[in-house]
């Protein structure tokens, strides 16, 4: 198990070298540079100053090149400066990390406390008025576009009802204002429209992989035995459907994870919400290589070690998968 | 099973609750006491030399001066300096230097100007801005304006008095416009030390590691809080040399959303949104908006002013169908330039003449001019030997006569303009076909490198007085054996234009100037290698308590004048 | 294209031999109780419809997607714009007709092809399993690590175009379609690989595989005929709802302006160009994200009718 667990981190780490290589590639690729755009517009910025800039930020050099001097300096833990805010990489990023962290957790948390019990129940009621009820709101959850719910949100509870802030990540100056337990009630007032947004996709699948996971497993022979047994009904339910029915839902909660932390591009653009998925966005559109790799990096280890969690959730719940 | 049903239904009860029970927002009209101004574009660095985001120079207009500026009436004056050189009030002089002709000007900083921590602003500060401004290793949007200054002589006796030598005469000295002074007793040590390295200074200046160092900004407020992509506040400045602000807290908020802004601002959490980067079509919904709704229209109101900014499209003069001035000519006489403005832009836009604003004192409208005239476009399009086909669509030796176009994709207004054209001039018999890039590769590979089949469409943002040399003249054609140097993309070669543009800036005379740039202006005019559309307006939303806030739609924004805001 | 969930059923099928009648029965048979998946393919038979007829649309009621009134931007409903008039003055009818046949191509082609590779890569990776699985799965996971967005971001500020395959597809005002098909298709058959792999593994031990084995059937046999009818049903499942996230993801990347470019039009670009108005001319930006709506529910119900229909263990039983 162990020296799975080490082989499996090993390739992860590989994989994470040619990614890094890949993306910085394409990145690299991408012709013009936000220079060109924010030059173009104005006639004193002379293309000859326009090179001069592009010469000191290094763009005139072969992509390889300044790969490797990059990879060079991450390696031995330099992150280097963002080139937009001309600020340290780290200190653009974790209040960023932790903010996309915080969404993220939260999103996962309410969905899996709704999701599971949920496509449980509706397994077990199949083809009840229940099941019929979720199932048409689950799919609804996953019908609607992200933005467009994000946004009839900010319409309804905000600019109607004024309940919730149309976006932002906290109230500008509370914590210094009215101490740490008001700060915390403002930050999760931000939280809970983003949450909404992103949970309701979220929920939506989830639901339906437990409930069709659920009713598969729950066809199978050994549960038919477990019943002839005589074994309680819920004994029956907990300990051998739901644990195999986890397993392809397992699978699905681990991908989630590059979802939520990325792709909430869209909902942390739409709630202005200062997120990591938001600030790759914009690195890439700023050509903010040090910016865009490192929450690249972050996001794509984050997957990487999601995807070993899984595997082994998969061998702790499906004994009849060998480690070799 | 049940139990956990339960638990989650509480949890959803609890959530609802908790947005049930939070505190009404007010939407009250904001006070004195704070204002809260939301913009659609992030800031970069705060150092102002090294910053290229527009909206840091609109927040800069709260934090900063410079020596000369123009108003809100299009007129230059003095800012930090105490008289605006002139020859007639002795300030500047035409010297001689080994043979060769330089022009000294004579400056003084108001007595009271200080800098946040109560330094005086002095020559020294305008110096080090033009040290650093001018050095290789520094990156700066705008180099000449460091660049056309030879030296700068401080007064031993009085700091505050100093004198700038620029390397050649030119009528626009005082043309200062991004040229923005640093704090001498802070940054100078840190330019002593960083000045050899390339890209060492921006990472190491004070504005980048102690950004609310008071000692950093003069203008009438100083920034006090600051977190990147998400907001910046700023705070008076008890050391203002000018009138007393009247608004004590000033809070910009980035929301990069137009659909979330709207609703900010709706909802109460922001009181304005800046005139920069606002695009006139959000403008205009929030002003319909504003207008159904009496309750609205009591808290906003929604101003416009002229703008810099010329919307155009460059026609590759090399391409042998665009090389026949008839073509050019019938071309512009197929569109309906004012029902295009009044149409699309609820005839806020002004429809260009040609490259230079009406407010221009430069400004000429004795030229040709080509109406909207579809006969008269047609009938240029027999001349040229192009004949109607059979689809409508002429032809001439048996190929049809069909034109790209192209622009920035998602640029909402040029897309709708662009199928505006598309459809008139297929009226006359023209083919045309859209083919947008995004932004950075439409300026860098087609723009820049001038490598477009036809049209390209883009704009200009113009500073009032400004020499069109660097978009007009011949020499400025870019390129691969000048290495894509210049600006004149399309290849306009006029020699009388040429001629008029080389005597421009060493003309002091004011009238001679006028009648040189009225040469460039018919000279433009008559050969049509650009296609002129509009100049756009400049929008922002204010609330209506709001007073002494003016859009000026020059370079030097509102907040140049943010002492005088105040809250009713 | 509104026959490819019938086509769908008969490949896959035919194969099993003896009684792919009675089977086919059993499964249609099924699939007509859900009423919901039936309403769901109405549904979508319809989109295919106006789809299909969308220029026999535009003859009939004499409109032009193109066409241009600019004095009438933002009109109100009326007799001859049926739906009002849009930011450039053309009309919203035709071009969501028009939007109808991008958005709905866009979604088919991407998501049945990621589709055939997801099954492909997850039942080679999973039945052969060693180095093949091993290579196999970390490309997968690579992919998948990838965060997605951001890659398309860059995908889309590259001219994919000058790439020699590429060049001949990507001509005209209609690449910005292409472009994002190739991308979908790069980009979403990673989770049904996924999906199939961990089918194969849980079903490769099982003792009917083992019998097929040793009765002496070919790999391909297997897969085929014993692996593939058992791997469908969470595939089927998880495609259905690709063919729906296709069309979501072509509206969130027009979110971000990087969708398939105006003018031409999908539901997806009007949705978002009719954002700006969201206040003033509401229908505008309700209708294209009702469609979308619609649509999507319909494919997630047909999807859940198909799996309850094709689930191949309750067939047996």
């Amino acid at each position: 198990m162990t020296a799975y667990i080490i082989r499996r981190l090993l390739q992860t780490v590989i994989v994470l070298f040619a990614l890094s290589f890949i993306t910085y590639g394409l990145m690299g690729l991408m012709p013009g540079d936000p220079l060109d755009i924010a030059c173009a517009a104005n006639p004193r910025c002379t293309p000859e100053n326009l090179d001069l800039m592009k010469k000191q930020l290094g763009l005139d050099r072969p992509i390889y090149e300044r790969y490797g001097k990059w990879i060079f300096a991450f390696v031995q833990g330099d992150l280097g400066y963002s080139r937009t805010y001309r600020q340290p990489v780290t200190t653009i990023l974790l209040p960023r990390l932790l903010n996309t962290m915080i969404l993220g957790a939260t999103v996962i948390l309410v969905s899996l406390l709704i999701a599971i019990p949920i496509g449980v129940l509706t397994s077990l009621k199949a083809n009840s008025k229940f099941d019929y009820i979720v199932n048409f709101f689950a799919f609804s959850g996953i019908s609607a576009p992200s933005f467009w719910l994000g946004l009839m949100l900010i319409i309804v509870f905000s600019v109607f009802f004024k309940w919730l802030p149309a976006g932002g990540v906290e109230t500008i100056g509370v914590e210094a204002t009215q101490g740490t337990w008001a700060y915390l009630l403002d930050r999760a007032k931000y939280l809970v429209l983003p949450t909404a947004t992103l949970a309701s996709l979220t929920i939506a699948g989830w639901i339906r992989y437990t409930r069709a996971s659920m009713l598969e497993t729950m066809r199978l022979d050994f549960i038919r035995t477990a019943r002839a047994k005589g074994l309680a009904w819920h004994h029956v339910v907990t300990r051998h459907g739901l644990r195999n029915a986890l397993l392809p839902v397992v699978t699905v909660v681990a991908l989630e994870f590059p979802r939520i932390a990325s792709g909430a591009v869209i909902t942390e653009t739409v709630f202005s919400y200062q997120g990591v998925g938001k600030l790759m966005f914009d690195s890439i559109i700023g050509n903010d290589f040090n910016v865009a790799m490192c929450s690249f990096i972050i996001t794509a280890c984050m997957v990487l070690v999601m995807n070993l969690v899984a595997d082994i959730c998969y061998a702790y719940l499906d004994p009849r998968i060998s480690f070799k | 099973m049940r139990s956990w049903f339960q638990r989650s239904l509480l949890v959803v009860v609890l959530f609802s609750l908790m947005a049930t029970a939070l505190p009404h927002r007010s939407t009250a009209q904001p006070t004195n006491k704070q204002l809260t101004i939301g913009i659609i574009q992030e800031f970069d660095a705060l150092n102002i030399l090294i910053s290229q985001s527009a909206v840091y120079y609109y927040i800069y207009g709260f934090l900063g001066r410079t020596l000369t500026s123009m108003n809100a009436d299009w007129q230059w004056a003095c800012w930090l300096c105490t008289e605006f050189p002139t020859f007639k009030n002795g300030l500047v002089k035409i010297i001689e230097e080994k043979g060769q002709k330089k022009l000294e000007v004579r400056w003084q900083i108001k007595a009271g100007a200080k800098w946040g921590d109560g330094t005086p602003v002095t020559g020294h500060d305008f110096k080090l801005a033009w040290e650093i401004g001018k050095s290789p290793n520094v990156v700066v949007p705008e180099k000449d304006i460091y660049e056309q200054i030879e030296r700068v002589i401080i007064d031993p006796k009085n700091p505050k008095k100093f004198i700038t030598i620029y390397k050649e005469p030119r009528f626009n000295y005082y043309h200062l416009g991004t040229f923005y002074l640093l704090p001498h007793h802070i940054e100078a040590p840190i330019w002593q030390k960083t000045k050899e390295s390339p890209g060492a200074y921006e990472k190491q200046s004070a504005y980048a590691t102690q950004p609310t160092n008071p000692g950093l900004y003069h203008g009438p407020y100083r920034l006090t809080e600051v977190k990147f992509g998400s907001h910046v506040v700023l705070k008076r400045n008890p050391h203002f040399y000018g009138n007393k602000p009247k608004i004590e807290k000033i809070i910009f908020k980035v929301i990069p959303n137009t659909q979330t802004l709207e609703a900010n601002l709706f909802s109460g959490t922001i009181d304005m949104i800046a005139e920069i980067g606002l695009g006139f079509d959000i403008g205009q919904a929030i002003e319909k908006r504003i207008q159904k709704d009496p309750k609205l229209k009591k808290r906003f109101v929604v101003q416009y002013r002229q703008g810099m900014i010329y919307e155009h499209i460059d026609l590759n003069l090399r391409n042998p169908i665009l090389k026949d001035l008839r073509m050019r000519r019938a071309l512009v006489h197929a569109v309906d330039r004012d029902k295009m403005v009044k149409a699309l832009f609820a005839g806020k836009h002004a429809k260009a003449l040609h490259t230079i604003h009406p407010l221009d004192p430069n400004y000429t409208d004795d030229v040709t001019t080509y109406p909207y005239d579809p006969k008269k476009a047609a009938q240029l399009l027999e001349e040229a030997g192009w004949k109607m086909g059979k689809q409508g669509i002429r032809e001439k030796d048996g190929k049809p006569l069909s034109l790209t176009i192209m622009t920035t994709a998602g640029h909402k207004s040029r897309e709708i303009v662009q199928v505006f054209l598309q459809n008139e001039w297929k009226k006359v018999g023209i083919d045309v076909s859209i083919k947008n890039e995004p932004a950075r590769v439409f300026f860098n590979e087609t723009v820049r490198k001038a490598n477009f089949p036809h049209m390209i469409m883009y704009a200009w943002m113009m500073s009032p007085e400004s020499i069109p040399t660097s978009t007009l003249r011949s020499s400025e054609i870019p390129t691969k054996e000048n290495g894509y140097s210049g600006q004149n993309y399309g290849g306009y070669v006029s020699a009388a234009s040429d001629a008029a543009l080389d005597g421009v800036l060493a003309e002091f005379n004011f009238d001679k100037r006028k009648e040189l740039m009225k040469i460039v202006q018919q000279e433009y005019s008559n050969n049509v290698p650009v296609i002129p559309l509009y100049f756009r307006v400049a929008v922002g939303v204010a609330p209506t308590n709001l007073r002494g806030y003016r859009i000026t739609g020059h370079q030097f924004m509102s907040p140049f004048s943010s002492e005088n805001w105040y809250l009713k | 294209m509104a026959t490819s969930t019938k086509t769908f059923e008969n490949d896959d099928f035919e194969q099993p031999s003896g009684h792919v009648q009675s089977m086919f029965q059993i499964v249609l048979g099924r699939f007509m109780e859900h009423r919901l998946a039936l309403v769901g393919l109405f549904i979508i038979g319809f989109f295919c419809l106006v789809a299909i007829g969308a220029d026999l649309i535009a003859q009939m009621t004499g409109l032009d997607p193109s066409a241009q009134d600019i004095l009438s931007r933002y009109g109100p409903w009326s007799r001859e714009n049926w739906l009002g008039i849009d930011e450039a003055g053309r009309d919203v009818f035709i071009r969501l007709v028009y939007g109808t046949r991008i958005s709905l191509m866009v979604a088919f082609v991407s998501a049945g092809a990621s589709m055939l590779i997801g099954i492909v890569v997850g039942t080679v990776a999973g039945y052969y399993g060693g180095f093949i699985d091993h290579a196999l799965m970390r490309l997968t996971d690579s992919l998948l690590a990838l965060p997605i967005l951001p890659i398309l971001i860059i995908l889309a500020a590259i001219d994919i175009s000058k790439l020699p395959l590429l060049s001949e597809l990507l001509k005209g005002e209609d690449s910005s379609v292409i472009k994002m098909i190739l991308i979908f298709i790069v980009f979403s058959w990673m989770v049904q690989a996924r999906l199939v792999r961990s089918a194969v593994l849980a079903i490769r031990e099982q003792e009917f595989i083992l019998s097929a084995k040793i009765s002496g059937e070919s790999s391909f046999g297997i897969i085929v005929r014993e692996m593939l009818p058992n791997v469908l049903s969470p595939v089927i499942v998880s495609v259905t709802l690709n063919v729906g996230q296709a069309i979501l993801f072509e509206a969130a990347l027009s979110f971000l302006g990087l969708g398939i470019q105006p003018p031409t039009p999908s539901w997806g670009n009007m949705l978002n160009n009719a954002l700006e108005v969201i206040y003033n001319a509401p229908s505008q930006v309700i209708i294209p994200g009702f469609l979308i709506f619609l649509v999507v529910v319909s494919f997630n119900f047909l999807g859940d009718g198909l799996q309850d229909a094709l689930d191949p263990k309750a067939i047996r039983r």
